[in-house]
């Protein structure tokens, strides 16, 4: 069955809507815990680590909002190459794609972005807040990315 | 949910839906926009996969996609989103409401762009309502590359 551009992109779109959802609740637990703190009464584990996971949500969509993407860069590129255990690193992966489906550099670039973002937050190194890009501006530079890749690949 | 109640709501969305993508076929080419209906693969919670139909509309460079998100809402029996392509932007949504759909749209003012949407006012959805909301996106999208 072949692969289709359209069901990679709205994957990556259903990982930021995930998140919206997933934010819109924690958020409102966060806030209903704090004018009663009895909603978690007796749990405190989870009291504990609610600010935090409010706080790190973001970065936990972008590491799956970018595998999303990745894997459907790696499925596009092992069909290019007819060998499903073709594998490189996502930089590669990037500028291979680019300069094979001839991306142009701005959106290229953007999409390096995004992936110098996961390897902050996979590698829980500093963010860099000057080149921080927000969830939905990564979801809008991968799809544009995306885009380019043909609309079928076997 | 029950599996007997899922496949009952999954096959009524999958109508709904594809009567929804008909209409806005039928309200948008008049208008200029060349439609083009595609299926969408869906996995549902019992495994079992489907297809509703999405309808991509293009207007000079303005490229719109009709996407069918779930059934399994909360308060509403279907919501389908109005997105920018190839960005994946949200434009608007609608929602299978009472057996109606209706679009919610935040008309932005003139300096603002679509995709930094905030609070949204729900329309019934007709011809009208429809052209009118497609032409605000046309008129503040930005183009992509």
């Amino acid at each position: 069955m072949p692969y289709s551009r359209f069901e990679w992109m709205g994957h990556v779109k259903a990982v930021e809507r995930e998140h919206g959802a997933a934010r819109f609740a924690i958020a409102r637990l966060r806030d209903e815990v704090k004018a009663d703190p009895s909603v978690l009464r007796g749990d405190d584990e989870n009291r504990k680590a609610l600010a935090i996971a409010h706080e790190n949500l973001e970065g936990t969509y972008l590491v799956r909002l970018f595998a999303a993407f990745e894997a459907a860069l790696r499925s596009f590129d092992r069909a290019r190459y007819n060998d499903p255990t073709w594998d490189r690193v996502a930089a590669i992966l990037i500028d291979a794609t680019a300069s094979h489906r001839r991306i142009g550099e701005q959106v290229r670039d953007s999409t390096h972005a995004v992936r110098r973002q996961r390897n902050w937050v996979a590698h829980e190194k500093e963010w860099d807040d000057a080149a921080r890009v927000a969830l939905a501006q990564a979801r809008s530079n991968l799809c544009r990315f995306l885009s380019h890749l043909p609309d079928e690949w076997e | 949910m029950k599996a007997e109640s899922r496949a009952e709501r999954r096959d009524e969305f999958i109508t709904k839906v594809k009567a929804l993508a008909d209409d806005v076929t039928r309200w948008a080419e008049p208008k200029g926009w060349v439609t083009k209906s595609c299926p969408k693969k869906f996995r549902d919670a019992d495994h079992q996969l489907y297809e509703a139909t999405a309808l991509f509309l293009q207007r000079g460079a303005t490229r719109l996609l009709l996407d069918p998100v779930a059934y399994d809402v909360p308060g509403a029996e279907a919501a389908v989103d109005l997105a920018l392509m190839p960005t994946y932007d949200d434009a608007a949504s609608l929602y299978l409401e009472n057996g109606t759909w209706n679009i919610h749209y935040a008309f932005p003012s003139d300096s603002q762009a679509v995709g930094k949407i905030g609070e949204t006012t729900a329309f019934a959805l007709t011809g009208d309502s429809l052209n009118q909301i497609l032409d605000a996106i046309d008129a503040h999208a930005v183009q992509s590359l």
